[in-house]
């Protein structure tokens, strides 16, 4: 944690420095997906989902980014299958995640992998049920830049993943990601 | 040319899927219910009015309007624990039961908690108790239940899918949640945590969690509870039942909050809580009195009913 915290505080002056990918980033994602949950009593079914977040991100150095994000999300309870069914739950989501990356133009898109973790805080739908559970997330993702300042671009992913519940044998998601980054300290040319 | 095609497309897909969803829908599994009812003590415990006649609706709601294949119905002084135990061996080894069908235990009754006084968190090591026919004050194992001993009991029947609704005083107890915290207090006079101690409570139980269990927890059984752990549960002649049981009865036909015409386990709760909520809120019993149903945590939910 704390060298997340040091990487964090260093990063505006990394990216001065060693970087000319357009500074930190704000922005805002979307994100819609299926996920599949099976218990060991009861057989997989699938949950729709569907999460939003902001996210803070800071270049280290020309290829690598640290992001931070925090999200809301929602899943679905399961349809009922011979009586069974996973419950919905929703809750917040504290991520931090690398971002492996090819350089930002203005005149291409750039392409990327993001993975990293998160800590979640859900309550079962129509319940006051808190739970906790941790969960790993990587997939690639598509920047297209948008010309004009302030420079903005919108990127499309694909995130992968993997909760770790302790009352659930697997608990894995897919889905569709939409984001839009501002880029506060864009330099043209850079 | 190429958009009729689609659109015929669509449509044949929205009839397959509306197909799947309906095969989804199905109940290929038997459901079995035992269901007890004690008024009457025989001057042991305070003499109940309407706990009997809970049972006997609760009994009817099953048989004739959900139409489970097999409802065991007890009353009053035929609602032992010997009894008890004997129904749940004969459902037990019922031929025709399988893993993939559902059982529900009601009691309508006392409850209570083992030690007087103050008791510890929810999930604690400490029992709560049914009274059967018989039971006296202190309770003595012979006539009634623990929530460890009733789940260890149940744990003889074979299917997966076990439902224990309890109407009684501290039946909250019952809810054995290791890796939930219920926000929901265990008293509502006793009030809530804030939202940062429920978050590290959430916490520490995911990181102690060891699979171990104290009363009953959702892998075992989902518990529909009428009262906190520190709660009284009422009854009285403005519903003619428990008021829990009241609503319950109710959920079948107001219950199916996602309309999917199914009520789970746990919109059957949420409906009861709500219904409370308003009563207590509207002065029908007064704040002294409030108390609010609680539910099992765990990732599944069961469908209760069919929605009528």
């Amino acid at each position: 944690m704390l060298f997340l915290v040091t990487l964090a505080a260093l990063g505006p002056v990394s990216a001065r420095a060693l970087s000319p990918a357009g500074g930190a980033a704000l922005g805002a994602g979307l994100q819609a997906g299926a996920a599949a949950a099976r218990s060991s009593l009861h057989p997989a079914n699938v949950q729709t989902w569907l999460s939003t977040r902001m996210l803070l991100e800071f270049p280290l150095v020309r290829v690598l980014g640290l992001g931070f994000s925090l999200g809301y999300h929602l899943a679905d309870e399961s349809a009922p299958v011979s009586g069974v069914l996973y419950r919905g739950h929703h809750g917040l989501e504290f991520a931090t995640y690398l971002l492996l990356r090819s350089a930002l133009a203005v005149d291409r898109p750039r392409a990327g992998i993001a993975a990293g973790g998160s800590a979640n805080f859900d309550v079962y739908n129509l319940t006051e049920l808190l739970f906790f559970y941790p969960s790993l997330t990587a997939g690639p993702y598509l920047e297209l830049p948008i010309e004009g300042p302030p420079r903005h671009s919108f990127s499309f992913g694909l995130p992968c993943r993997l909760d770790f519940r302790r009352d659930l044998e697997l608990s894995a998601s897919i889905g569709l990601e939409i984001s839009w980054r501002w880029y506060p300290a864009w330099k043209e040319g850079t | 040319m190429r958009r009729p095609w689609r659109i015929a497309a669509a449509g044949l897909l929205a009839a397959a899927l509306a197909d799947l969803s309906s095969c989804a829908l199905n109940v290929p599994y038997d459901k079995y219910a035992i269901v007890y009812g004690i008024a009457d003590y025989n001057g042991l415990l305070s003499t109940l009015t309407y706990t009997d006649d809970d049972a006997d609706a609760m009994y009817q709601l099953l048989l004739v309007s959900q139409g489970f294949d097999l409802v065991t119905l007890r009353t009053n002084s035929a609602a032992t624990k010997s009894q008890l135990l004997t129904d749940i061996g004969n459902i037990a080894t019922d031929p025709d039961m399988d893993e993939e069908d559902l059982f529900v235990f009601y009691f309508s009754g006392h409850g209570g908690p083992e030690g007087i006084g103050p008791e510890p968190e929810t999930g604690d090591a400490e029992n709560e108790w049914i009274s059967l026919y018989g039971s006296t004050y202190p309770p003595d194992l012979s006539t009634t239940f623990s929530d460890d001993a009733l789940v260890a009991a149940l744990r003889v029947i074979p299917c997966r899918k076990k439902v224990i609704i309890i109407d009684a005083c501290n039946s909250g107890g019952f809810i054995g949640n290791e890796l939930e915290v219920d926000g929901e207090p265990a008293a509502l006079a006793e009030g809530s945590e804030s939202i940062l101690e429920l978050a590290a409570d959430a916490i520490r139980l995911y990181a102690n969690f060891d699979g171990s269990s104290a009363d009953i927890p959702p892998w075992e059984a989902l518990v529909l509870s009428a009262a906190g752990e520190r709660e009284l549960s009422l009854e009285g002649p403005f519903y003619g039942h428990g008021i829990f049981t009241y609503y319950l009865l109710e959920a079948e036909t107001e219950g199916d909050q996602d309309h999917d015409g199914w009520v789970t386990v746990t919109e059957a709760f949420a409906y009861t809580q709500e219904k409370l909520y308003r009563d207590y809120y509207l002065g029908r019993f007064g704040p002294y009195d409030a108390y609010s149903p609680h539910v099992s945590g765990g990732p599944v939910d069961y469908v209760l009913f069919e929605a009528r």
